[in-house]
């Protein structure tokens, strides 16, 4: 791996220095990765100094009133050397005055090197490769020369917040326009270079033509001149139909390096002079220590400190190994706290327990009615790569360099509790599925830090990761259909009963239990109701939230009313859907390529269920094969209408993912607590989904024109109901809570 | 604590480690070869695999000071430069999405491969049994495993 040179860029006050992740890609394939983190010696330090880089020069020093065929003199351009294409440039000049940076965006160097930031956190869904094709494209890069360099947390960014799948949608606009300013800056400054109208000029492949000419200059030999300009209010986006990039599937920018091992995940970030620690937890979330015994852990060799924190007691070590082996040695009393009282039996009871108060409450029906329960229960994240966090507190700043869907909450949290300027860097994830949008992990790791008076790296073990994750709320459901003696859906109630957000950095009630609730079929009388039950577990958001649940009692429910009124589910959709929903859309294109209708055979169901998801339309027919109550799901059908498709091979990723992370929550694992504790430790009894069991998964994706709107957690919703609906249809039986049991078969 | 040398990536590698040290830690800690993951240490997911004289092992479960005589090959040693056609194949079927449990699922892959050059999808199955992936790219790892196959 190389440490790229760290680049200071100063801020505004009361920042002296950035650094940056910086991640190269070359068009050969490899990819260089370095953290500029001071592990090439020392703090890689700024300088206070530097020159803030030229934004508002008001003279242009590429002057456009020479006449032509004279050689435009500018006072500070020099000549550089063009790029060799396909090579892996370096910046070695590290002074900001000879850059190129209209935005916080893109920045190029006078050797050509365009370096784009990232201001979402990579965590297996693409943002490093799709936001910076969207910056790209627009700027015309040369696209196997470009950097990605991941920002750190900066509010003059905006948000930086990886969730709600929004990444490409809410940051499509401003990136385009940010790649749009840079290019015609550059073609600009090539036309005052060449003398001519900007009208003959074209960006293209890293480089301006001259279309009179066929001269060419690479746009670093352009970054004196372009320095000199003023940004346009109003730099013209490319016509989609000229797109180079955005809709193709480009290799993932991160591949190579991901195969090779030199992907650098946050547990493989190391700063100089940095210890590992694990920490000593309460089994019970928010039990506090009492007292401990240190004295044989601190025997361990290698052990060099323990030290008590809010949130346990820390063991801080040379090695990840003696930080294990001294926490084993670690004797710690606890005050447990009142979630003790918490286990699955009495969780189980609360939440009946309103569920059946609002069943009592619900007004008496007319016609006919059918009404059912369903019921899901705390889900884990379980990201492969386990929770971990550096935090390295000094007298006046603190730096945090973690795995963190949410770095800007990072940074006001720890500076708020440590009381000093806080960094926050982010790296390369390996996973996050909501559970890295917390900041539990940088608090504690700074107060470790801080106690220990070291860099340190918390190392979250697998238990770890387990025993104290914002799960998944548990939900339960009611839900009541009555329709008239015509076979009409005159009315719909679904009253949902579910703890609310517990976490630091996420807390709320009805909103998001009402998020997926209320379905868009036509029904003339339509209730929902949510009720935020008092259980104060830890809970956070999961990939698709509340979504998932409200997806599968809804779609679950609305096959048990077609199947009670002798309708195909699909067909009753259609019917009772709006006439302009995009929901239509992809059922029919789903239905249709699962060739829906056909018979399947004896032991064998199709299931369709839809969902739209912040915007996006999505819609699945599922396949099974039941033997007894054994069930194989054999193929999901998906199609989907994100707007216009940035990355077509992504979204397929993205619904493979959702379809394995859906089915791991339907048929593997669940997680249970006895007396506060979570029972559920590592992944031989917390399963995941594996290869054996991963179903064919087909992906059609809605042409559009539309901007683009998300795809990261759409799939997730409707891969239970559909699933359900299938058994239903192979078996007669309905599935009605999850994880799925074999006697959830015997009729 | 005593020395231990073993062989890792075609080198000859001795380091201080307490006997019950797994290999996992040594690579990742003494010896600085990160590519090799952590992610349950109980031998569980295989996110830990290296190859010990061509066999996948679960490194987090092996002693360092019980790898002995064997040939030790990390993701970081596969190529050097990533042209192993499995890591090729990995990169044509676009198998990543964040990447970290794929150092395992590739030397698996690559074991595999050297055991039954045109394996069957049963024998993929047993191959990566317990070999976790919690993005769902198993549909992608066995194409890329077919595609190395030449299949």
């Amino acid at each position: 791996m190389n440490t790229l040179s760290n680049r200071p860029t100063p801020g505004p006050d009361g920042w002296t220095r950035r650094r940056f992740l910086q991640v190269s890609f070359t068009a050969g394939g490899a990819l260089l990765v370095g953290a500029c983190t001071g592990d090439d010696g020392g703090d890689a330090g700024g300088s206070a100094g530097t020159p803030t880089p030229n934004t508002g020069s008001t003279t242009s020093a590429g002057s456009t009133t020479t006449s032509p065929n004279s050689e435009t003199t500018t006072p500070d351009t020099t000549a550089p050397n063009t790029t060799t294409p396909g090579t892996t440039v370096q910046t070695t000049d590290a002074s900001s005055e000879s850059l190129f940076a209209p935005n916080l965006f893109v920045r190029i160097d006078p050797d050509g090197t365009v370096t784009l930031t990232i201001h979402r956190s990579e965590m297996g869904q693409g943002v490093r490769t799709s936001l910076a094709m969207i910056l790209a494209d627009e700027l015309e890069a040369d696209w196997t020369s470009i950097q990605i360099e991941q920002a750190p947390a900066d509010p003059a960014l905006g948000s930086q917040t990886t969730s709600g799948s929004g990444s490409v949608t809410d940051t499509y606009s401003t990136l385009r326009n940010a790649g749009a300013t840079a290019r015609t800056m550059l073609v600009a400054a090539a036309a005052g270079r060449w003398g001519v109208d900007v009208a003959t000029c074209r960006a293209e492949q890293g480089g301006v033509v001259n279309t009179g000419t066929g001269e060419r200059f690479g746009f670093g030999e352009l970054v004196a001149a372009a320095r000199g300009l003023d940004p346009p209010d109003n730099a013209p986006l490319k016509e989609p139909r000229d797109f180079g990039l955005i809709g193709t599937a480009v290799p993932r920018v991160d591949g190579p390096e991901i195969g090779t091992g030199a992907a650098v995940f946050g547990l493989d970030e190391r700063v100089e002079g940095m210890l590992q620690a694990v920490v000593a937890r309460c089994p019970v979330p928010g039990g506090t220590v009492v007292k401990f015994d240190a004295s044989e852990a601190k025997a361990v060799p290698g052990v060099r400190s323990v030290v008590e924190v809010p949130s346990g007691v820390a063991v801080v070590a040379d090695s990840t190994w003696a930080a294990i082996r001294g926490r084993q040695r670690l004797s710690v009393t606890w005050d447990e706290g009142d979630n003790a009282q918490w286990s699955t039996a009495t969780i189980d009871a609360a939440l009946r327990k309103v569920l059946d108060a609002r069943v009592a409450a619900a007004a008496a029906a007319q016609g006919v009615t059918i009404e059912a329960r369903y019921e899901t229960p705390y889900a884990a994240h379980a990201a492969m790569e386990p929770v971990n966090c550096i935090a390295d507190v000094r007298a006046e700043s603190c730096r945090i360099i973690a795995p963190t869907q949410n770095p800007q909450a990072v940074q006001s949290f720890v500076a708020e509790r440590i009381g000093l300027p806080t960094e926050v860097q982010v790296t390369l994830m390996g996973g996050g599925f909501g559970r890295r949008l917390e900041v539990d992990f940088a608090l504690e790791a700074a107060e470790v830090s801080r106690a220990a008076g070291v860099p340190v790296q918390v190392v979250w073990t697998r238990e770890d990761d387990f025993a104290l994750d914002f799960c998944r709320q548990p939900t339960r459901h009611w839900l009541r259909g009555e329709w008239d003696s015509t076979g009409t859906v005159r009315s719909w109630r679904h009253s949902l009963v579910a703890p609310g957000l517990n976490g630091i950095a996420y807390r709320a009630g009805n909103e998001v239990l009402e998020e997926g609730l209320e379905i868009p079929y036509s029904i003339e009388r339509r209730t929902n109701e949510s009720n935020v039950a008092a259980i104060p577990l830890p809970t956070g958001p999961w990939r698709a939230v509340m979504a998932g649940p409200n997806a599968f009692a809804n779609e679950c429910f609305f096959d048990e009313v077609a199947g009670a009124l002798d309708r195909d589910p699909y067909e009753l959709r259609m019917e009772l859907l709006p006439a302009d929903d995009p929901l239509r859309v992809v059922l029919e294109l789903a239905a249709t390529s699962a060739g829906w209708g056909s018979d399947m055979g004896s032991g064998r169901g199709r299931g369709i269920a839809c969902h739209e998801y912040h915007g996006t339309p999505v819609a699945m027919v599922a396949e099974v094969a039941v033997t007894g109550t054994e069930i194989r799901v054999d193929r999901i059908v998906c199609a989907i209408d994100c707007g216009l498709a940035v990355h077509p091979d992504m979204i397929a990723q993205q619904i493979e993912g959702s379809v394995a992370f859906a089915l791991t929550s339907m048929f593997k694992s669940e997680i249970s607590y006895e007396k506060g504790r979570v029972q559920q430790t590592n992944f031989d009894d917390h399963l995941l989904l594996g290869i054996s069991e991963m179903p064919v998964v087909e992906v059609h994706i809605v042409p559009s024109e539309k901007d683009p709107r998300g795809v990261g957690e759409m799939g997730v919703p409707p891969v239970v109901p559909a699933v359900a609906n299938a058994i239903g249809a192979a078996t007669g039986i309905r599935i009605r809570r999850i994880p799925f049991r074999p006697d959830d078969l015997t009729p | 604590m005593a020395d231990v040398t073993v062989s890792i990536n075609g080198e000859m590698r001795t380091l201080v480690a307490d006997a019950e040290m797994p290999l996992l830690w040594a690579l990742r800690d003494v010896l600085g070869l990160r590519g090799t993951k952590y992610s349950c240490g109980i031998g569980a997911c295989g996110a830990c695999t290296v190859l010990v004289d061509g066999a996948p092992i679960r490194s987090c479960r092996e002693q360092v000071s019980s790898v002995g005589a064997g040939n030790v090959v990390t993701i970081e040693g596969l190529s050097g430069d990533g042209s192993h056609p499995v890591q090729q194949a990995w990169l044509a079927e676009q198998v990543a999405q964040c990447g970290y449990c794929q150092p395992g699922q590739i030397l698996t892959a690559v074991a595999l491969l050297a055991a039954h050059p045109q394996p069957t999808d049963d024998d993929i199955d047993a191959a990566f049994a317990g070999v976790l992936c919690r993005c769902g790219t198993y549909m992608r790892i066995r194409r890329a495993v077919h595609r190395a196959a030449g299949g």
